[in-house]
């Protein structure tokens, strides 16, 4: 099989080939978020803590991870923030997306042994093995910009599966997790789950014992539908996930669904899934980059060859 | 030629990955298994039938001040990294282990000082403390939203120095 037959073959189950550009904005949003949302240094201030009550968790027993040292701990923080910036910059990115995987397994992994787990950073390690398995600097980036000072006359890089890839990978991870949560969801309290009194008392509690941003929480923790109507949405929305892989529409609608979803349980429950927006950004950021340009070709497009 | 063969090599890993993914996935969910980065991302799921309790519990951390004047924390805020939810499950962990109540102490004695290292460094803006008491707070949940303030119940896991004093 060629690559070209292979290529129509995978188009004919949904997965087109991208432009470079696709997969740059995706990982401008993807590293860029990221590299904002660790630059406050935090391995340290854990190390007391993982003295007194620490659990190697699940792959990094195995590695056989653990915290370093200072002033080592912070070297890694340090270096794990470089490998973010340039990732976002694009300059050394196949270093850069290497050393972000095995420097956030040791960053965003072991907190993971202390006191819980919370689930936004587990599914971030794929996506960086994704960034890893393509070319996400064959655009937008400041190594694009040197291959190009240095060989002006090389072709540029054409629409190919290689930058589809990582962006279906996010969007399996996302639709894995969201479906997983649902699956847990209909197992443990069935479809009662959506319009119980529990899901009720749980924004009443969580607005009691957290910080909420909002008052939203309290008004849907009041008797009546609208906590029904919000746990049937969210739970339909978690056990449809998979629709994202039967068309580009659903995809985008699921996702948008999944992300109001977040954007809503912070909004009432200040639950923030913090890292993990980073993967909605990749998958976000392309839909965006789409609809942009359909918008520009459309207003660029003379009047009289527009549809009346 | 080394590019084409570059290509197979990143399709065959990629391949490698949705299957690790998937397969991991599907593991954690049926057998309930909580292997990280694996999950069956249980949160909020309940239990079926179960009848919701009137109350919520939430971990409290006050620093005292030279004064004596209580300072509720953000938690967030004022003893970064941690969040509410990881500081409960991380107390209650070590309540659970062997000399609980000594490394307790000695936790206590860390958040102080991540507080006071956040303070000075102009990390938060909170006023300067002496100690601090962790205490699981407990609220009476009314649609009304009243009492938030004043918890119901407080169960003092370590207490203050100045509040040993005074009892």
């Amino acid at each position: 099989m060629t690559r070209a037959s292979f290529e129509r073959a995978l188009t004919r189950i949904g997965l087109r080939p991208l432009g470079p550009e696709e997969l740059a904005i995706a990982r401008i949003g993807f590293f860029g978020w990221l590299f904002i949302r660790n630059l406050p240094l935090h391995s340290e201030a854990w190390l007391p803590f993982a003295k007194l009550a620490f659990r190697q968790q699940g792959i990094l027993a195995v590695l056989g991870i653990r915290f370093l040292d200072p002033p080592w701990v912070d070297v890694v923080d340090r270096l794990f923030q470089l490998s973010l910036l340039l990732g976002t910059l694009g300059l050394f990115t196949p270093v850069a997306t290497l050393a972000s995987f095995g420097l956030g397994l040791y960053t965003m992994g072991l907190p993971q042994g202390i006191g819980k787990i919370h689930h936004a950073e587990g599914i971030l390690m794929f996506a960086l093995v994704g960034f890893i398995l393509s070319k996400p600097s064959d655009a937008w980036s400041l190594d694009a910009w040197i291959r190009k000072r240095r060989a002006p006359e090389a072709p540029s890089p054409v629409a190919s599966i290689e930058y589809a890839w990582p962006l279906a990978l996010a969007t399996l991870l996302l639709v894995g997790v969201y479906f997983s949560a649902g699956v847990s969801k209909l197992r443990a309290s069935g479809l009662e789950w959506a319009w119980n009194e529990a899901g009720r008392v749980r924004f009443l509690a969580h607005y009691y014992t957290r910080d909420v941003p909002t008052n939203l929480g309290l008004w849907l923790g009041q008797p009546g539908i609208f906590h029904k109507i919000g746990g049937t949405l969210a739970l339909s929305l978690e056990v449809l996930a998979p629709l994202a892989f039967v068309h580009r529409w659903p995809r985008a609608i699921i996702v948008l669904g999944l992300f109001g979803l977040q954007v809503g349980i912070w909004l009432t429950m200040g639950v923030f899934f913090s890292n993990g927006f980073a993967l909605f950004l990749m998958c976000l950021a392309p839909l965006g980059l789409r609809l942009f340009r359909t918008v520009r070709r459309t207003l660029a497009r003379p009047l009289a060859e527009q549809p009346i | 030629m080394a590019r084409r063969c570059l290509f197979w090599f990143r399709l065959a890993a990629i391949v490698a990955l949705f299957a690790f993914f998937l397969g991991g996935q599907a593991w954690a969910v049926i057998g309930h298994n909580e292997y990280w980065p694996f999950s069956p991302y249980p949160m909020y799921r309940g239990k079926k039938g179960a009848k919701p309790s009137r109350d919520g519990s939430g971990v409290r951390v006050e620093g005292v001040t030279a004064s004596g004047s209580r300072y509720p924390m953000r938690i967030k805020e004022d003893l970064f990294p941690w969040d509410p939810s990881r500081l409960k499950a991380y107390v209650k962990d070590l309540e659970r282990r062997r000399n609980g109540k000594k490394k307790i102490a000695l936790a206590k004695k860390e958040l102080l000082a991540l507080y006071e290292r956040r303070r000075l460094a102009r990390q938060t803006g909170g006023p300067a403390i002496v100690d601090l008491e962790v205490s699981e707070a407990t609220w009476r949940l009314l649609p009304s939203g009243e009492g938030r303030e004043t918890p119901v119940k407080k169960r003092i896991i370590v207490a203050a120095a100045s509040v040993q004093v005074a009892q």
